[in-house]
């Protein structure tokens, strides 16, 4: 109960300027009186297209900041006025970031500089990672706990603020600043122009004549606090549960009934002991596209029956801000609570059934529900309630004990006990991937999703009867993402101005996590991961956390990456270091679960696993690894091998030569998976084999994340 | 380009357009239903993929989303709808 995730202060910068009042007070506007036409905006040349109006946030510049970033910390600064973070130990504080495109906007500058054969060396690459939204932040406010970044395409933020929240209940951090941030792209905007999701003037969600989307962008932050430590701060609402699901079905369109966001709304209602009458606003994902609106209706009803609560979208009023808009939901809902005003749904006329709310509603409720959905089929639904007022206490963790069951790697090497054999490159033929599959079943997945069906197929195929549907979720881990159909279908923008649908559905980060839902029917919790060489750390902690909080019992854990074009950009901007491994394309998956969730014996079972930022002496990362061994009930005489994904330069491949003699010699995974942001996945797959015993794997990233994972293989 | 010639060229632009490397070109049908059962199977992100191919290639633009569904029958449909509309 005293752990409750508390929101102590929000800021938020969209279309409507930076204050979450602000936003607040203009959600209640007419639709599309923020938008403006893109052209309009400067941010980037819009060859042949006419209309496209959307809801930018105005008033920022070229930096040396990426434009996300910039927007974010415009909401930061508001969230962190009055310093709601004083007093909690900063090690104690954990970062929680959800972007769809991250700096893409930069990235793709660099690439068309690339393309027109000038020599990019500005180092604009780097902001097109993901994980440098949640780093940048963490570096601002001097976090360090754990610090992750999900990419769940359009449900992103609302991941994030889930992930926040478990870490919260679970006593992983005492105080969490989740953020949402996504900017308006070439990426974003010819790729829904490809899909022609995109509204030809102002949208209209819900609405019988709605003709799609209007993009827009923000950033938004909210700070949580462990109810225990609130002491004199204001409650401005709290989390009482959440609910995140997978369709299984599609990798872009909804399920048409929507049935995976009526589970994942009943799994939130559930989990928070919330009876429907209770939930006083649903605020819709909404966009205005058909298929979401009808595929939300359609879950409304099937939850509330006839007794659906009143519910508006706010994508007519600040446009659909991608990965941004989940925390933008909550914000908006949290501030409708406390003030007793709900916000309707600009832009609507008729034809829904139930109907939105079309006028300001006063309310006295004290819960609303916020969905989003992502492409992939990701559905989250988070219940809020009003000030300090959630008399529920949180499920909160349980004892469960976490096993692996079978594991399965994507590999340049064909026999992972010895050292790969390739000196400069790695690489998989996409071809030969799935070997089984028909080609007109696996067409739509590129070479990183083959890798990760690949692997999980080997991981399943060791786990007899495993029970998987909608208690089954998936993690799955990448540094860089879908970075070869990225390339691609900025090529096809930048180079023919004829951008390529697929490619664009295609280069989302959970592209692989949804496939993979998909493939074996995975209906539960499902998330992709980034936080460069802890990517699968992340991972596994989002697994481990739904199967301990009961909201899933098994699930697929995986981390993979590939060597092409973003990776070869990285390696220029990060000399390798002396004795580095190949950069290769790997993957590699376990199925993990609670006690019994197949019928093979666990190989092994996850006894600990610790992730925060490194301290810059050596000595500590020694002192850290033997508390948490020790709490374990392990001392460092009992691992019989430390693994160490990947050797890095300067002070922290000091670090890691310390460590390495203090423990009796670190083996560096990318020796024999070669070396990529995902090599940590390789850890707990090159134990097994061995002879029972405990096994180590301490992960250093390039940006001073360390984390610690202790097993047994049994 | 005539009409046979056109067939055979629309069904290996079809190959890589739709990425089914592997699948011989001839092994589609010039009659085979493109969407649905029984057929490639497409789904509506293919016949957007299709719109684009067509337009680059040909030169020939397919209009709206609800013309696409006739226009990408078959392969016989589409070369049809070409040699119509092509300048």
């Amino acid at each position: 109960m005293t752990r409750r995730p508390t929101v102590v202060s929000c800021g938020l910068c969209c279309a409507s300027g930076t204050g979450a009042g602000a936003a607040y007070r203009a959600s209640f506007g007419p639709s599309g009186a923020l938008f403006r036409e893109l052209g309009g905006c400067g941010l980037f040349p819009l060859p042949r297209r006419a209309s496209v109006r959307v809801g930018a946030a105005c008033g920022f510049r070229s930096s040396r900041l990426p434009r996300c970033a910039q927007i974010l910390f415009a909401a930061l600064d508001e969230a962190l006025a009055d310093s709601p973070l004083e007093g909690i130990a900063r090690d104690r504080i954990g970062v929680y970031a959800g972007t769809s495109v991250g700096g893409i906007l930069e990235s793709e500058n660099a690439l068309r500089e690339i393309l027109e054969g000038s020599e990019n060396s500005d180092g604009a690459f780097k902001f097109y990672e993901c994980s440098s939204v949640a780093e940048l932040v963490a570096k601002k406010i001097g976090a360090r706990g754990e610090c992750s970044t999900f990419s769940t395409a359009c449900s992103s933020s609302s991941l994030a603020l889930e992930s926040a929240c478990l870490a919260i209940s679970e006593g992983r951090a005492d105080a969490a600043v989740v953020c949402g941030a996504d900017t308006l792209s070439r990426i974003t905007v010819d790729g829904f122009g490809s899909l022609m999701l995109l509204s030809k003037s102002d949208c209209r969600p819900f609405d019988a004549a709605r003709d799609g989307i209007n993009l827009g962008e923000a950033g938004g932050v909210m700070v949580l606090i462990a109810r225990e430590f609130l002491g004199g701060r204001r409650a401005i609402a709290e989390f009482l549960s959440f609910g995140s699901t997978c369709d299984a079905y599609h990798a872009t369109a909804p399920h048409p009934q929507g049935k995976g966001l009526e589970a994942a709304i009943s799994l939130c209602l559930k989990s928070g002991s919330i009876e429907p009458s209770e939930v006083s606003y649903y605020c819709a994902h909404g966009t205005g596209t058909g298929a979401n609106d009808s595929a939300e209706l359609a879950a409304l009803r099937a939850v509330f029956g006839e007794g659906a609560p009143p519910y508006s979208s706010l994508k007519s009023a600040f446009g659909h801000t991608l990965g941004a808009s989940g925390i933008l939901n909550a914000i908006v809902a949290a501030a409708a609570l406390c003030d007793g005003v709900l916000p309707p749904s600009a832009g609507y006329s008729s034809g829904a059934s139930p109907e939105p709310i079309v006028s300001p509603q006063k309310t006295a409720g004290k819960i609303a529900l916020s969905a989003s959905l992502g492409f992939g089929g990701n559905n989250s639904c988070a219940a809020i309630a009003k000030g300090e007022s959630g008399p529920k206490s949180p499920a909160g963790a349980s004892a469960r004990r976490i096993f692996v069951y079978g594991a399965g790697g994507a590999s340049a090497n064909p026999d992972l006990s010895k050292p790969l054999s390739a000196r400069s490159r790695a690489q998989l033929d996409s071809d030969s991937l799935l070997p089984d599959i028909p080609v007109l079943k696996k067409r739509k997945w590129a070479k990183l999703q083959r890798m990760f069906l690949s692997a999980s197929r080997g991981a399943l195929a060791a786990a007899r009867g495993a029970r998987l549907g909608e208690r089954a979720c998936v993690s799955c881990a990448t540094g860089l993402g879908m970075a070869s159909e990225t390339q691609k279908f900025l090529e096809s923008v930048l180079l023919k101005d004829s951008p390529l649908p697929t490619a664009f559905t295609n280069s989302v980060h959970n592209a692989p996590s949804s496939a993979v839902a998909e493939m074996f029917g995975c209906r539960g919790y499902n998330c992709a991961t980034t936080a460069k060489e802890v990517s699968f750390e992340a991972a596994l902690m989002e697994a481990r956390a739904r199967i301990r909080g009961g909201s899933c019992d098994s699930g697929i854990v995986a981390g993979g990456d590939e060597c092409d074009f973003f990776a070869e950009n990285y390696a220029r901007r990060n000399p390798l270091p002396a004795g580095a491994g190949a950069f290769s394309d790997s993957c590699a998956a376990y199925f993990i679960g609670a006690e019994g969730a197949c019928e093979s014996a666990p190989a092994a079972e996850i006894l600990a696993l610790k992730i925060r930022r490194a301290s810059k002496r050596a000595e500590d990362e020694e002192k850290r690894a033997i508390e948490t061994l020790a709490e374990a009930g392990l001392s460092p005489s009992d691992v019989s091998a430390w693994f160490c994904p990947c050797r890095l330069g300067g002070a922290k491949g000091r670090t890691l030569e310390f460590l390495s003699g203090r423990f009796g010699g670190f083996e560096y995974l990318e020796d024999f998976a070669g070396r990529n942001y995902s090599a940590s996945a390789f850890g707990i797959l090159a134990s097994l084999g061995r002879g029972a015993g405990i096994f180590a794997q301490y992960s250093l990233s390039s940006t001073s994340m360390a984390a610690l994972t202790v097993w047994r293989v049994l | 380009m005539d009409r046979d010639a056109l067939v055979s060229d629309i069904k290996k632009k079809l190959v890589s357009a739709l990425n089914l490397q592997g699948m011989p070109e001839d092994s589609i049908g010039s009659d085979t239903p493109l969407f649905g059962d029984g057929g490639l199977g497409l789904d509506s992100v293919d016949a957007l993929e299709l719109v684009v191919m067509v337009e680059n290639e040909y030169g020939v633009s397919v209009g709206d989303k609800d013309a696409a569904s006739a226009v990408f029958a078959s392969v016989n449909a589409l070369a049809d709808y070409i040699i119509a509309n092509r300048k």
